[in-house]
């Protein structure tokens, strides 16, 4: 955490125009040689922004970020943008009830010999940030069908989706895959060996591969509980 | 962008990568850095020298120059700092606003017209756009957007952190996850506002 803090803080007087010139060379170098980087800075200043409008930047920060960025229309702009946003969320609240998990397994007991709508549906649990498990229970053998609803991330169209140990050891990882859609609702489809799942806890991953081609875990199951029947 | 001939176009673009579409990301990047570059350094024309940037790596890449970096990128960093001494080379001096002549003194005074502009309240076409973008833009993510931007000061670490341990992804990611997301919804606004 501490890490985190202090690299913002070097991107925050990077902003400002208070880091010394070695410290802005190597700024400049990393997001010279990653969008990431870049994009971070980009997060910083947003951040910057959002301080601003909030009445927590003082003193030499506050005067600073009035003479570096709203000198001009655009700057203005996106500050009222950031005044507006905040102002929305903490008028808005959150509606806790909307999962951001939905995983479903089916089992089939023959690879591809029965038609889905005829797949025994073993167990389908939402499962959404809080809740903790997903309790599956497999054949020993055949093939589990795996689904995952991806509506929430409409930016996102090749994904991946892994099996991952408590340790985070990957055990499998499906192919590239594109969503499937029902009405307006998109949702991933992947088949795996029911071998491949052990009695035990394991953590279920979607990556979602970016227009840049990076992939980026879009969301982490906690953990998911297999039996065998 | 500059008017480059079509050749130290696909110099360029060949240098970055060879598969075009991971070129065209590429050189979309390096614009950016560029932008970001000119724009830290409180240049007057950022666009312009961003411009000047590519036009020079481009043309020294067509003629054959080889360039001794393993980052691309950093070769137009290297000329991005001699374009920015130049800019300043040939800047006039600034002038404090006092030295000026009367007939020289601002109309307006600037200061005033930026507070105008801060203490302006948000038009109602501007909330509605904000409220039409996020249902637009993110029906899933509505409750994203509210728990990242609704907590204040100690609170919103604690909510951050808590978001984090949600999602299994770090700090770092989360923000910059966001960053992307609010720059959707901020040019959604702009366009909604303006039709």
């Amino acid at each position: 955490l501490d890490e985190v803090k202090n690299r913002h803080e070097k991107i925050v007087a990077y902003l400002l125009g208070t880091l010394d010139e070695e410290g802005q060379d190597r700024v400049e170098k990393e997001y010279f040689s990653t969008p990431d980087a870049l994009q971070e800075i980009d997060s910083v200043e947003e951040d910057l922004f959002d301080a601003y409008a909030a009445n927590s930047l003082q003193g030499d920060e506050k005067s600073r970020f009035e003479e570096r960025f709203l000198s001009d229309a655009a700057g203005v702009e996106r500050l009222r943008f950031a005044r507006s946003l905040l102002r929305w969320a903490r008028t808005n609240p959150v509606v806790e009830s909307q999962s951001l998990f939905s995983f479903l397994f089916f089992w089939r007991p023959e690879p591809f010999a029965v038609a889905a709508q005829e797949a025994e549906d073993i167990r389908a649990l939402p499962s959404d940030t809080s809740t903790s498990e997903i309790a599956v229970t497999v054949p020993p053998t055949g093939i589990v069908v795996m689904e995952c609803d991806v509506t929430s991330i409409p930016e996102i169209t090749i994904f991946e989706l892994t099996l991952l140990t408590t340790d985070s050891a990957e055990l499998w990882r499906s192919g590239q895959l594109k969503p499937n859609t029902a009405g307006s609702r998109k949702f991933l489809s992947a088949y795996l060996s029911a071998d491949t799942l052990k009695p035990g806890l394991f953590v279920l991953a979607v990556i979602g591969i970016t227009s840049e081609g990076r992939r980026e875990i879009f969301r982490r199951s906690l953990l998911v509980q297999v039996s065998v029947l | 962008m500059s008017e480059l001939s079509e050749k130290t176009w696909e110099s360029l673009l060949g240098v970055l990568d060879p598969n075009p579409d991971r070129a065209g990301e590429k050189y979309e990047h390096i614009r950016r850095a560029l932008l970001r570059f000119f724009r830290n350094r409180q240049c007057l024309h950022p666009e312009e020298l961003t411009d000047e940037t590519i036009d020079r790596a481009a043309r020294r890449i067509s003629e054959g120059v080889s360039i001794e970096t393993a980052n691309i990128a950093n070769y137009f960093l290297g000329i991005a700092r001699f374009v920015v001494k130049e800019s300043w080379k040939g800047r006039p001096s600034d002038s404090a606003l006092e030295d000026l002549r009367p007939d020289q003194q601002p109309r307006v005074d600037p200061k005033a017209i930026q507070r105008g502009e801060l203490e302006r309240e948000d038009t109602e076409t501007g909330t509605r756009c904000l409220t039409e973008c996020i249902e637009q833009c993110f029906p899933h993510n509505r409750d994203l957007l509210v728990k990242y931007y609704a907590s204040e000061r100690r609170e919103k670490i604690d909510a951050r952190s808590a978001m984090c341990r949600e999602l299994g992804i770090t700090l770092n990611t989360l923000r910059i996850r966001m960053c992307r997301m609010r720059q959707k919804l901020e040019s959604c606004v702009r366009e909604c506002v303006a039709a």
